[in-house]
């Protein structure tokens, strides 16, 4: 089963077609990439996929079910998570609030009472789920800072994890490099690494070539909103439709 | 057919000013982002000074028009444009005080020289009559019609054409771009504000002959403009003036029809605000409201006192509350009436500081609650029981209009929330189910001596109120401890990351929402009991927007203690200072509401943490801080 | 004519340029080249008026304008093409025109722009934001020509455009230069940037560490110390 599938999603803004038919998918317990130049499209297709935009037309599939007509907060009780290129942290919470509310926005999306309260056996599972995130991205010395004092490496790990506590099994991340140096970057790729063994599937929009090309099991390269390539690392890097797309001419002569 | 012509004529007459001043306000609003809510008041600014000029000065209404058009129009204008400016880093929230500050501080002026009653404002424009296809026009009607359709036209022209023009719908996409071209985004937005209050002044004048010379009434005014408004989509400048003709027709068809049905009279005022509702109802909802706002800096921790100095100071003001009633005598009654005030402005301080819902229809909440006790203590319920029943009678209505605005920006919160405490006071106060036809009605205090005390005193009757004050705080901080406490700070921060993440944002700000009209609706019961009749004049639409100034002069923070300051300014200072009119503090509370938005969160991004420096500077692409950026 | 002396831009206590001096000198191009950060943007800003730096002065022709508004640098004849679409995209293209020809009569503008793009001139009723990133760009760059600057500022312009429209906005480029405009190009295309510059300039951490002619990075490590690998170099 794919973790998500895009079928001929068209997005319009105005009479611009940002994103046209565009047909993807990420399968199960990989990392996927899409990639392509700025302005193809790429966080156009995560808004549409969380549900932030609604498409012109086209249909999203989450683990087997349509969810073409949910909005995003019903789209993550589905089991789909996602981070920003900007960076969404509650600023003025500590660490492991944020991180804690990665799952307990999904619970109180339940009913009205989840939403006012939780009750005692939610309040362990968030802890425990705290915990794991925070061990799982390293980040656990960080837990009781507020999330508005940190560096941007520290931030973009602290929403990570917040993502990985909610549980989603899919995960989309967008520019999760952007902003980190050399060392946070490799870090970072070793941790997506080690969450998509543990069983989940990442959708990630990603510039640093280095790190997609090192990660991922699979690409999708996007230009002008069209789809124009697919492909494991080695064939995309082999390919000559990217490189005149995407990677352009300029990349012998300035290496 | 032919018996409605004469008020569909004056409807289109009196609506044609409606359109003015609504195009006024969309123009100011489009090219600024500030919903400016003292548009009405600066229409009885300059209805006053044109009665100064012409009643008391005796000047020619020409010249004395010619005064108000182009010299205060233009003056207030530029004014306002600097108001605008300092308010345009701060909240929604803190943009709605400021804005209902300019409407205390007018109301306050014009009341203290003017007098409070309504002034005959005689009419200046020929009252000749005409018949035209039958039916019997006056040349002022007609006058104002094609006045109003010139002003309109040559706005859309100029909109359409003019390089200015062009610029004030430039300046809406992108200021600094407009800087970049040449040309001051400043001057451009001075012209839109000024544009916007000259037609105010102009559409004051105008209404002033129908309506009598009242503050109260022209502030009106921004209700029904914004009514014309929700029909443009506030965008649409021939739509708005179309919307303005609509209100004025309806208007004055409800006169016609209220022969047969009498409350139909009463419900003129809340015409726009039906409007409004509908066009809330029709919208296309936001995926997520007010996801794109301003992103805010985060204020350092302050230390926080010491367990043990909180604790003895906590302990300190509880002895304070026990004993006042043998240290202040008489005025003890004062305290109680600020007990209730306090627990009003924790509602309010709930709703607004933290979910960043605006109320303007607080004081109608509460004074359903207070009717509603008036009733059930009528019928015999308990005292308690009546009091936690009216607070839970509110919650619905509040949700009614909550629900619908909720779905689109905030701002919309706050017009429906005017609109519907209008509503309430015009068509619902004076019948038999609220205040009846006398606008009074009875609330005893509790009369049942449990405890071998006389619990109607005013003494025990203070004890009351601090009770309830406590177990209301309670409930406050109970629900901020809770997870809906979590996800309202967090709503704060992110609502985008929030929903993403699965949470309800809609029914967390829903719940909010209800705990607030609770609270409001209990504090009415209260409020009536405090001198055992509740009377309409108390609860007036005004009074919402004096509870929210008020609010906003103790921070932004929820808490005991800002609630107690709020309701002490309220109720408790003016009692001391009985030699002081009333106008006077209308006027500080406005004036200090301006005050305290303009300067709300400019403190905050000087105390800028070195984490948020550190990102502001690592953000490549973003938007850079406001401090440093030059304000255009 | 454009001056920059000792200019330093900061954010709260984190300093994003410190002590910049820089010259663009009358009728020459100039490249601006450094890594993600290093305060290429922000140099753009502060010349334009657009961002007031915390010290330094901004001379145009020898006038202080240190702290002026950003009008009054444009009215000076400085123009900056910001980063993304420099465009009204509520209004249409003849209206956006309109707004860029404060100093000539709008006809003029109109004329000049379409024949600076050809392609404008079709569109001159449609609504900017509904046109392609490639013609917001060509709009945006009509004021470079329109106003009859002295100084373009240009800030990724070619950024997210197909290679064609690439070419085609850097002909347009060196069409300015050649009638005598000076430029301040920050640009992700370093070798076509630095094809057409007279100097380059590059920036890290918000210094100035190399100035001098393009001939003279080649057989340097410059590139490799200071633009670092991840924008330009992919493979």
């Amino acid at each position: 089963m794919t973790a998500l599938e895009l079928e001929q999603v068209t997005v319009r803004f105005g009479s611009v077609v940002a994103v046209d038919a565009l047909s993807l998918s990420a399968a199960e317990g990989q990392i996927t990439a899409l990639i392509g130049p700025n302005g193809a499209g790429k966080t156009t297709t995560f808004n549409a996929c969380s549900g932030l935009l609604r498409p012109a037309s086209g249909r999203v599939t989450l683990l087997g079910e349509d969810v073409s007509d949910l909005g995003p907060a019903a789209r993550a009780r589905k089991g789909l998570g996602r981070t920003f290129q900007r960076l969404e942290l509650f600023d003025s919470m500590t660490v492991d609030e944020n991180v804690g509310l990665g799952l307990e926005s999904g619970l109180a999306g339940q009913s009205w009472l989840r939403c006012l309260t939780g009750n005692r056996k939610e309040a362990v599972r968030v802890a425990e789920a705290v915990e794991e995130s925070l061990h799982t991205c390293d980040i656990t010395d960080l837990a009781g800072r507020r999330a508005g004092e940190l560096s941007t490496g520290q931030r973009r790990l602290v929403e990570l994890a917040r993502a990985l506590a909610g549980g989603f099994p899919v995960l989309l991340l967008d520019e999760p490099s952007s902003g980190l140096d050399h060392e946070e970057t490799t870090r970072f790729g070793q941790i997506l690494r080690s969450v998509v063994t543990g069983g989940r599937s990442i959708l990630l929009v990603e510039h640093d070539m280095d790190l997609v090309l090192s990660v991922c099991d699979y690409l999708h390269v996007l230009d002008f909103g069209v789809h124009v390539f697919e492909g494991t690392p080695a064939e995309v890097q082999a390919s000559p439709v990217v490189r005149a797309a995407y990677l352009g001419e300029e990349v012998s002569e300035s290496a | 057919m032919n018996s409605l012509l004469p008020f569909i004529v004056a409807g289109i007459a009196q609506g044609s000013v409606f359109g003015l001043a609504a195009l006024g306000l969309v123009v100011t609003y489009k090219t600024s982002g500030i919903f400016n809510f003292g548009h009405g008041a600066v229409a009885a600014v300059g209805a006053y000074v044109f009665y100064d000029l012409r009643t008391i000065h005796h000047w020619p209404w020409p010249v004395a028009a010619a005064v108000c058009l182009l010299v205060l129009g233009p003056l207030l204008g530029v004014v306002q444009e600097r108001l605008a400016a300092g308010l345009a880093p701060v909240r929604l929230a803190m943009k709605v005080v400021a804005t209902v500050g300019v409407v205390l501080l007018v109301a306050g002026i014009t009341s203290l020289h003017y007098g409070a009653s309504s002034l005959d404002f005689p009419p200046f424009l020929p009252q000749d009559t005409v018949t035209l296809l039958g039916v019997r026009v006056s040349a002022a009607q007609l006058i104002t019609l094609v006045l109003s359709v010139v002003v309109a036209g040559a706005l859309f022209l100029l909109f359409r054409v003019t390089k200015v023009g062009v610029a004030m719908r430039g300046v809406v996409d992108d200021p600094t771009l407009m800087g970049l071209t040449g040309v001051s985004p400043v001057n451009v937005r001075r012209s839109a504000w000024i544009i916007g209050s000259t037609l105010a002044v102009a559409s004051g004048i105008l209404l002033a002959p129908l309506t009598g010379l009242d503050t109260i009434q022209l502030t009106l005014l921004v209700v029904q403009s914004f009514g014309a408004a929700a029909i443009g989509r506030f965008t649409s400048l021939p739509l708005t003036f179309a919307g303005g003709l609509l209100i004025g027709v309806g208007e004055n068809l409800l006169v016609r029809f209220s022969g047969d049905i009498t409350w139909l009279a009463l419900a003129q005022p809340a015409l726009p605000f039906v409007v409004l509702f509908v066009v809330l109802l029709l919208s296309k909802p936001a995926v997520i409201a007010d996801a794109g706002r301003l992103r805010r800096a985060v204020a350092p921790s302050r230390t926080p006192l010491s367990p043990a100095t909180r604790r003895s100071a906590m302990l300190a003001a509880l002895v304070v509350a026990v004993v006042l009633p043998s240290l202040v005598g008489v005025r003890i009654q004062s305290f109680a009436s600020g007990l209730v005030s306090a627990t009003i402005f924790l509602s309010l301080g709930l709703l607004v500081w933290t979910s960043g819902q605006v109320s303007l229809c607080h004081a109608g909440f509460v004074a359903v609650g207070a009717t509603t006790t008036g009733h059930l203590l009528g019928a015999g319920v308990p005292w308690v029981l009546a009091v936690l029943v009216a607070g839970l009678v509110v919650v619905p209505l509040g949700l009614v209009i909550a629900v619908p605005a909720m779905r689109l920006s905030g701002i919309y919160l706050a017009l429906a929330t005017l609109g519907f405490g209008v509503l309430l006071q015009y068509l619902f106060y004076n019948r038999p189910f609220m205040f009846g036809q006398l606008g009074q009605i009875a609330v005893p205090r509790p009369r049942a001596s449990w405890l071998g005390i006389d619990p109607s005193s005013d003494t025990s009757f203070y004890y009351v109120t601090l009770v309830a004050f406590l177990l209301a705080s309670g409930v406050v901080y109970g629900v901020l401890r809770l997870r809906l406490g979590r996800l309202l700070q967090a709503l704060a921060d992110s609502p985008l990351a929030l929903a993403t993440h699965g949470a309800p944002v809609n029914r967390i700000r829903l719940l909010v929402y209800g705990v607030s009209a609770f609270l409001a609706g209990a504090a009415g019961g209260l409020s009536g009991a405090l001198s055992g009749t509740a009377s309409s004049a108390a609860y007036s639409y005004f009074s919402s927007l004096t509870l929210l100034a008020v609010l906003a002069l103790y921070g932004t923070k929820v808490g005991v203690v800002p609630a107690l300051a709020a309701g002490v300014a309220l109720s408790v200072v003016p009692s001391y200072l009985t030699s002081i009119r009333g106008e006077w503090f209308t006027i500080v509370f406005g004036a200090s509401a301006i005050v305290a938005a303009l300067v709300s969160d400019r403190s905050l991004s000087l105390r800028l943490s070195v984490g948020a420096r550190q990102r502001l500077a690592d953000r490549r692409t973003s938007s850079p801080t406001r401090a440093r950026l030059v304000q255009p | 004519m454009l001056e920059l002396q000792g200019i330093t831009v900061a954010y709260g206590e984190s300093v994003v340029l410190k002590d910049l001096s820089l010259t663009v000198p009358e009728g020459r191009t100039l490249a601006l080249l450094g890594a993600n950060g290093a305060g290429k943007t922000t140099t753009l800003r502060a010349a334009s008026g657009v961002l007031k730096p915390a010290s330094g002065r901004l001379l145009v022709d020898g006038v202080d304008l240190s702290g002026a508004q950003p009008y009054r640098f444009a009215k000076a004849g400085i123009c900056h093409v910001p980063e993304g679409r420099g465009v009204f995209p509520s209004l249409t293209v003849r209206e956006n025109l309109v707004l860029q020809s404060y100093r000539t009569d709008s006809a003029v503008a109109v004329e000049r722009a379409v024949s600076a793009f050809p392609r404008l001139g079709q569109k001159l009723a449609q609504t900017a934001g509904t046109m392609s990133g490639g013609e917001q760009q060509m709009l945006a760059l009509a004021r470079a020509y329109v106003q009859q600057p002295r100084v373009v500022l240009l800030d990724e312009v070619s950024m997210g455009l197909a290679p064609k429209v690439v070419d085609e906005i850097f002909a347009f480029l060196t069409r300015l230069a050649e009638e005598g405009v000076s430029l301040l190009l920050v640009e992700q295309y370093v070798s076509k940037a630095l094809a057409i510059s007279d100097y380059v300039a590059i920036l890290s951490r918000g210094r100035l560490v190399f100035l001098g002619e393009p001939d003279e990075l080649a057989g340097t490590d410059i590139f490799a110390q200071y633009l670092g690998s991840a924008e330009q170099v992919t493979a």
